[in-house]
């Protein structure tokens, strides 16, 4: 049976996706209290106000995100539901980028990609990767990448009686889904991974890989990038150069690895914290898809994004001047008392209804419909291989840490060692 | 007496995001270049409808209640 602890480095994992390690200590890794509290206070007291999220919420240190620091500009941050959804719905006025986007001007950093993009350009870029991310697309990544990780992952806890789910599991599903989406092999996932602080390095690997899938295509995303035709602006159609390419591969594994292994932490503490709706979720699969979209409202991994004001504007009452970057605070808008009854409880129950876990407005999460396929398969694995599994009840427990970039301790489990024969 | 409604899409502000497939998925789905479209309108309840209607990122649906 192979085991991915021989061809994955575990320490190198544990080091590179532990929360309260440097990988994001600058994210505010180290910030370990609730701050839920204190956003729901600053939502109360007002939809607008001035300040970086951090600062507000009584922060010294000097944490970076999208938006940030941008010392030389004023900041503002919105809390409300309505405050946030005015500012996703208007990219005119919020825009993605203080500057125009040529992707020809600096290879390799996230910033230059789709991400910062506005209007007709970003349109053009996100119209040609919007057909592989749509909820029909997810049994094709599910077929091709996630249920093999998620299995070969799974083989490896089974029968050990013990494991730590978020370094063990989670860390690794995105990676290796994004690794074999760029057809990099499994060994080197992790080199990737390390790319996004060396964009340099993640050129290197894509690059003999694009130019052997522009000679010959494969059912893989790089082939889809490299047949894809771009219309220009004057309406010409292109194929994507090098560049773009390059751009998109850094944007999809900054966004993709990120992300969705502490979400899918999230998804596992909240359920193993309540064992009664674990059971229910074991026996009733459904149920998984309502888990899943709550801890998103409730705890979503990335709680604030930003945008840079075009103009002068006004928004619920407060002047905000051209040259500004206004603090999406989605975190508080997810529990805005306004749109949610007894926003702060978990409650798996409730109607779904749109939320802002995953954005919103025209740069919406692209891969939000593959983020969730990766939770649904990776924690129905947990609960259809390990047995009676639950956190270990003589270990640390998991707590939710993190300010900009949030995620779930360590989450150790037991779970019995007879190894399950067949799968449901 | 069940309601009546209508669902229009404009087509050009549809950017094929697939948030309406998520609420609404036996009512909307996407055609070969990722528009939405209506394959059934009371697939869902009017309900899911409405929170499908509501979640479109870009405001592509309308949906007239008559």
């Amino acid at each position: 049976m192979t085991s991915s602890s021989s061809i994955l480095d575990m320490d190198r994992v544990r080091e590179m996706f532990d929360l309260r390690g440097s990988y994001v200590a600058g994210a505010g890794g180290g910030f370990t209290t609730d701050p839920y509290p204190i956003w729901n206070a600053l939502r109360d007291k007002a939809a607008v106000q001035p300040g970086t999220l951090h600062e507000l919420s009584g922060v010294t240190e000097p944490y970076m995100f999208h938006g940030l620091p941008e010392a030389e500009r004023a900041h503002f941050s919105a809390f409300t539901y309505a405050a946030c959804d005015q500012i996703y719905r208007n990219p005119e006025t919020f825009a993605s980028s203080p500057d125009v986007i040529d992707l020809e001007d600096g290879v390799g950093m996230v910033t230059n990609s789709m991400l910062s993009m506005g209007g007709a350009q970003h349109r053009r870029y996100r119209t040609l990767v919007q057909p592989s991310f749509v909820p029909a697309k997810a049994q094709w990544w599910t077929t091709r990448w996630i249920q093999e990780t998620v299995d070969l992952l799974v083989a490896y806890l089974q029968g050990r009686g013990h494991a730590e789910l978020n370094t063990e599991f989670c860390a690794s599903i995105p990676i290796l889904t994004i690794a074999g989406s760029f057809g990099i092999p499994i060994e080197k996932a992790l080199d990737i991974r390390d790319s996004v602080r060396n964009p340099m390095q993640l050129i290197e690997m894509i690059t003999p890989i694009v130019a052997a899938r522009r000679e010959q295509p494969e059912d893989d995303l790089i082939s889809v990038l490299v047949e894809a035709e771009i219309k220009d602006e004057d309406g010409a159609m292109h194929r994507l150069s090098d560049v773009e390419i390059y751009s998109f591969t850094a944007l999809l594994l900054a966004a993709g690895s990120g992300t969705t292994w502490k979400q899918m932490g999230i998804v596992l503490t909240t359920l193993l914290q309540r064992p009664e709706l674990l059971e229910e979720v074991r026996q009733e699969r459904t149920l998984l898809r309502n888990v899943i979209e709550e801890t998103m409202r409730w705890n979503p991994t990335d709680p604030m994004f930003s945008r840079w004001v075009t103009q002068d504007t006004v928004l619920e009452g407060v002047a905000i001047p051209k040259g500004a970057v206004v603090h999406i605070c989605l975190g508080a808008a997810n529990r805005d008392p306004a749109r949610w009854d007894n926003p702060d409880d978990f409650d798996a129950l409730r109607p779904p209804k749109s939320m802002f876990g995953f954005g919103g407005g025209q740069h919406i999460c692209l891969g939000m419909h593959v983020a969730k396929a990766e939770m649904t398969v990776g924690v129905s694995a947990i609960l259809d291989s390990l047995p009676n599994v639950r956190l270990d009840p003589d270990a640390e427990p998991p707590k939710f840490i993190g300010f900009y970039e949030r995620g779930a301790t360590a989450i150790p489990v037991l779970f019995d060692e007879e190894e399950i024969r067949a799968r449901p | 007496m069940a309601k009546k409604y209508t669902i229009a899409i404009d087509r050009s502000v549809c950017m094929g995001s697939g948030v309406c497939v998520t609420y609404a998925g036996l009512t909307f789905d996407q055609d070969d270049e990722t528009r939405a479209r209506v394959i059934n309108l009371e697939g869902n309840s009017l309900e899911d409808i409405q929170v499908a209607v509501e979640s479109c990122p870009t405001g592509a649906i309308s949906l007239d209640l008559e």
